[in-house]
């Protein structure tokens, strides 16, 4: 292995709060497109809207609270 | 410092906490014996010295042994979907299928059971069993337990495969079950398609391997409690160490259950005993869903270890993360029956089940939540994407990705249509691909280097590896979501061929090569590390260092940074950061609370539907249906009068109420209609189901799948729903049905003009790929005019995988042999039969005659307008029994099945 020098000559260009964060969104999008062909259904709009409304509701809270939580420090 | 906690675990400072034990019994000491001789023979080769690390204390040995069993059983789980979709591309594209159908669908059985058990769990087990050992710094003892535990489960895997006869060789009592095996499928005395005993005894097996493993965990566990923990009382347990200890009690919840089911299978099989399909399956399922949790606590055990390792700073909150860990332990052992939903339970059982399915979204959305504030601060230039890292970030995203599909399958009415659809599967294979294996895979990187001693050879291989995982295990959830959004059923191979159908099977079938060419840099990276990698010390290190050490030789020169503890103070009190916790966990309570009154009476409406439960309108067709294993049996009584084969027969808009039972498996009547409600309820032996449904308007005929594997015949056991024009009107024209396509259902049979039919036999006994066959269209006076169509059973369509010869031999020649035998003809009738209202099927005189194979036949009869139906009308037994192997200790295939037939329409003037 080679010395590492305290700072990283190519030190990453985002943050890993940042790089998960869209990795978060890029999966939520994945798991509603999954979901967008069922709520087209005409048997299940009313059954499963619930369902729906609570994970778009889970989503956005997690990203309002996520961004406006306090840092781990 | 050093945000794990773990502060005693230091290498070097392993050997004080030894118990005191005395000297080992002479039957251990004759196997350490044998153990070091067997060892100094083949440490001797390099080769062995260096895979099986035979230098390196037992604790790595054992741990290395099953990482490499592991990844055997990976690899050849890998290969079982490999063949299995192969089949399914082979029959898409037209090709013929060069497996029969056993081999295909035991396929999928063992892909199933080697993926979860041999490679999941095994390393699992190893990888956790490892990081107990060597974060707490305790010394391991029990050896010989922990080789009985990784002897069982790999025996089970072998076990589990069944007998294969090597002179001559016949593999085909390979499993067939699916890797779930619902009683009473497989049960001797229940079921046409019986396995071997070595099936149940390799499912005890692997619950002996396992709980004999957590009960390992659990001495070791009691061993730091007693030294390294009694030496600093009242420090917070380190975080990982919660969700192990939740990994050994969920462990014989769901195992326990797991023996219990397949016992009592067993005595039903072996000893008479008397059997509850639908109380065995909510046994089994206690173990099934479970199971997922089982594994699933793996990456959340590496998310709760890495993550706060590689960011230097502990997790947001200890004290959430805790609770979630204990509220996983709690919940998981309570959800077996939202797998069940379609089942004759009592629907506050279903509901209560769904009701706790959304509870147990609240500890993955605190570990979701808490993993990613533990990065809030984190400075870019003290972040380092090397390998561990990146699987991190995968086994994040996936699990998202995963869970977030999960209260869809959850909800009740939503699982009506998804149920047993490809759909489960793409949130299955988001869970396992991108979640499970990929915390595995962050373990491994972190681990490996410790185990052998030498740094990761290789950076590129490192980073093509997870390139290749990931766009491999997106590949293959995009496309089962695709397929399920279509309708097509799991494990099925005979499926609709359609354009759309072919090309995401198609991308299904590439992302599982992509996948399997994606793990071959990562076999190559770990040979080569332990045969040339640079050598790795850790010595004066702490865990959370060599953990960083370990990870760092994946990681570009460039963009490394040192990987020594950091002084870390916290800034922003416990108190706000947990009050963001508990906004985010009501927000999350309060939005599933919700979820579930919106869903609750369409919940409770699905449940008293099953259960029997709903009021019949006026004018109700009532139709007893029941299970055959391979074809279902209908008793019609109301405007339709008869006993039909695979068909229901129903007037257009009519309401018709389903009395279901089963035999020999749990089946399913599944109506995939597109623009109306879909109908799916499911038959157990032993209860009865009920379904009311409103026919549709347009007159038809509609596929009726069913939806649940019951056997190596699933492929062709799809039944019809035939909607007659209103009473007494002539049949029109099936236009209106065509023009929009039946409604979209895909497994409704393609419609075709009988002067112009071209019906040709397949190798799996169906007429153009479908089952049932192509509706014919005729039109005739209303006295009556002549209906001609043509069709053939060719002669090279006759193999072991067609029923419609028995397979008595095992050479591959014998079916045709048997048929030419017979002046090419087999003693089935083929004909057309009248479907009359009023009392039922009724023979067109002068058209039944025995099958003719290899010749090309006329087909001509003289009809009034009306519904009929054409081919082999009557299910033909078949019994598979080459050269007497079939019986009690192999394992027998029989059963009933229909597939060369269809609905023969005439219209009127």
């Amino acid at each position: 292995m080679t010395d590492v020098p305290e700072t990283p000559e190519r030190p990453a260009r985002i943050s890993a709060f940042a790089v998960f964060g869209l990795v978060a969104i890029v999966a939520a999008a994945g798991a509603l497109f999954e979901m967008a062909y069922y709520t087209t259904t005409p048997a299940l709009g009313g059954a499963t809207l619930g369902t729906v409304i609570g994970i778009c509701g889970a989503l956005i809270a997690f990203f309002v609270w996520g961004l406006t939580a306090p840092p781990n420090e | 410092m050093s945000v794990t906690d773990l502060s005693t675990s230091r290498p070097g400072a392993e050997e004080h906490s030894v118990p005191v034990s005395g000297r080992p019994p002479s039957f251990i000491r004759f196997l350490d014996g044998i153990e070091e001789a067997v060892r100094q023979r083949l440490a001797k080769w390099r080769l062995f010295d260096r895979i099986f690390l035979l230098h390196r204390d037992w604790m790595t040995r054992i741990t290395m042994f099953m990482v490499i069993l592991g990844i055997l059983w990976g690899a050849i789980g890998g290969a079982d979907a490999f063949s299995f979709q192969s089949q399914v591309v082979a029959y898409v594209t037209g090709s013929t299928l060069s497996l029969s159908n056993v081999e295909i669908y035991s396929a999928v059985t063992l892909h199933g059971i080697r993926e979860l058990f041999g490679f999941a769990q095994q390393l699992e087990m190893a990888a956790i069993g490892f990081l107990v050992i060597k974060a707490l710094s305790i010394v391991p003892r029990h050896k010989w337990s922990l080789y009985a535990s990784v002897g069982l489960m790999n025996v089970s895997m072998l076990l589990l495969q069944g007998p294969v006869y090597l002179l001559p060789f016949n593999d085909n009592y390979f499993p067939a079950v699916g890797w779930y095996f619902l009683s009473p499928l497989g049960v001797a005395g229940q079921s046409s398609y019986v396995v071997s005993p070595l099936w149940f005894l390799g499912w005890l097996a692997l619950c002996a391997s396992v709980l004999l493993w957590a009960g390992w965990i659990v001495v070791h566990l009691r061993d730091w409690s007693r030294t390294k923990r009694a030496q600093t009382p009242g420090r917070q347990y380190p975080l990982f160490l919660w969700f192990v200890v939740g990994l050994v009690v969920l462990v014989p919840l769901t195992y326990g259950p797991l023996v219990v089911s397949t016992v009592w299978d067993m005595g039903t099989a072996y000893a008479g005993w008397a059997i509850n399909p639908i109380v065995n399956q909510v046994i089994f399922w206690t173990f099934g869903h479970s199971l997922v949790y089982v594994l699933f606590l793996l990456p959340i055990l590496a998310l709760y270890l890495l993550v706060p390792i590689l960011a230097r700073r502990p997790v947001y909150s200890y004290r959430f993360a805790a609770a979630s860990a204990v509220m996983f332990v709690v919940l998981t052992p309570l959800l077996g029956i939202h797998h069940l939903y379609l089942t004759p339970l009592p629907p506050w059982a279903t509901w209560l089940t769904m009701a706790l399915s959304f509870a147990i979204v609240l500890p993955s959305a605190i570990t979701f939540f808490s993993v990613w504030m533990t990065l809030k601060g984190v400075p870019r230039n003290r972040w380092e994407w090397n390998a561990v890292a990146l699987f991190t970030l995968l086994a994040f995203g996936g699990a998202i990705f995963g869970g977030l599909t999960g209260p869809v399958v959850a909800t009740i009415p939503w699982d009506v249509d998804l149920h047993n659809s490809l759909f489960v599967l793409s949130h299955f294979h988001a869970i396992t691909i991108l979640s499970i294996v990929a915390g595995g895979y962050a373990l491994i990187y972190a681990v490996l280097p410790i185990l052998s001693g030498r740094h990761w050879f290789s950076v590129a291989l490192a980073r093509l590896h997870f390139a290749l995982t990931a766009v491999g295990g997106v590949m293959i959830v995009l496309a089962f979501d695709e397929l399920g959004d279509l309708g097509v059923l799991r494990r099925e191979v005979i499926v609709p061929i359609l354009p759309a159908i072919t090309f995401y099977q198609l991308m299904l079938f590439a992302g599982v090569i992509v996948m399997l060419v994606g793990q071959l840099p990562f076999v190559a990276n770990a040979l080569l590390t332990l045969f040339r990698g640079e050598l790795f010390d850790a010595s004066g290190l702490s865990f959370d260092e060599t953990v960083r050490r370990a990870a760092q030789s994946t990681a570009p020169s460039l963009s490394r940074i040192p990987i020594a503890d950091e002084p870390f103070t916290r800034r922003v009190p416990r108190a706000r950061r947990e009050w963001t916790e508990k906004a985010w966990v009501a927000t999350v309570t309060l939005l599933l609370a919700g979820a579930l009154a919106a869903s609750t009476p369409a919940a409770f409406s699905v449940g008293n539907q099953i259960t029997g439960g709903s009021n019949d309108p006026a004018g109700t067709e009532y139709v007893a249906l029941h299970g055959q294993q391979y074809f279902w049996n209908a008793n019609e009584s109301g405007a339709v009068n008869g006993s039909f084969d695979n068909a229901i027969v129903a007037y257009a808009g009519q309401w018709v109420q389903l009395n279901l039972t089963a035999s020999g498996a749990t089946q399913s009547v599944l109506i995939p209609f597109r623009n109306y409600a879909v109908v799916d309820v499911q038959a157990v032996p032993g209860s009865t189901s009920y379904a009311l449904f409103q026919a549709p308007s347009t007159p038809g005929v509609y596929g009726a799948p069913d939806g649940e594997y019951d056997g190596p015949w699933f492929g062709q056991d799809v039944a019809a729903l035939i909607v007659l024009p209103p009473v007494h009107s002539t049949p029109t024209t099936l236009s209106s049905f065509e023009s929009n396509n039946g409604g979209g259902d895909i497994y409704n049979p393609p419609v075709v003009s009988a002067a112009s039919a071209s019906l040709v036999a397949n190798g799996e006994g169906s007429f153009n790929n479908s089952v049932p066959g192509p509706t014919l269209t005729a039109s005739a006076p209303l006295l009556g005019g002549p209906v001609t169509f043509g069709w053939t059973v060719p002669l090279a369509t006759i193999d072991q995988d067609n029923y419609l010869v028995n397979a008595t031999s095992d050479n591959p020649n014998e079916q045709q042999e048997y048929v030419i035998d017979h002046n090419y003809t087999l003693p089935y009738s083929f004909g057309i039969v009248r479907i009359d209202p009023t009392t039922g099927l009724v023979p067109v005189p002068g058209t039944a005659a025995s099958l003719q194979i290899g010749k090309e036949m006329t087909e001509n009869a003289t009809l009034t307008p009306g519904v009929y139906l054409y081919g082999i009308l009557d299910p033909v037994s078949y019994s598979y029994n080459p050269n007497g192997e079939s019986g009690e200790g192999t394992g027998t295939q029989t059963g009933q099945v229909m597939g060369l037939w269809g609905v023969l329409w005439v219209n009127g003037p």
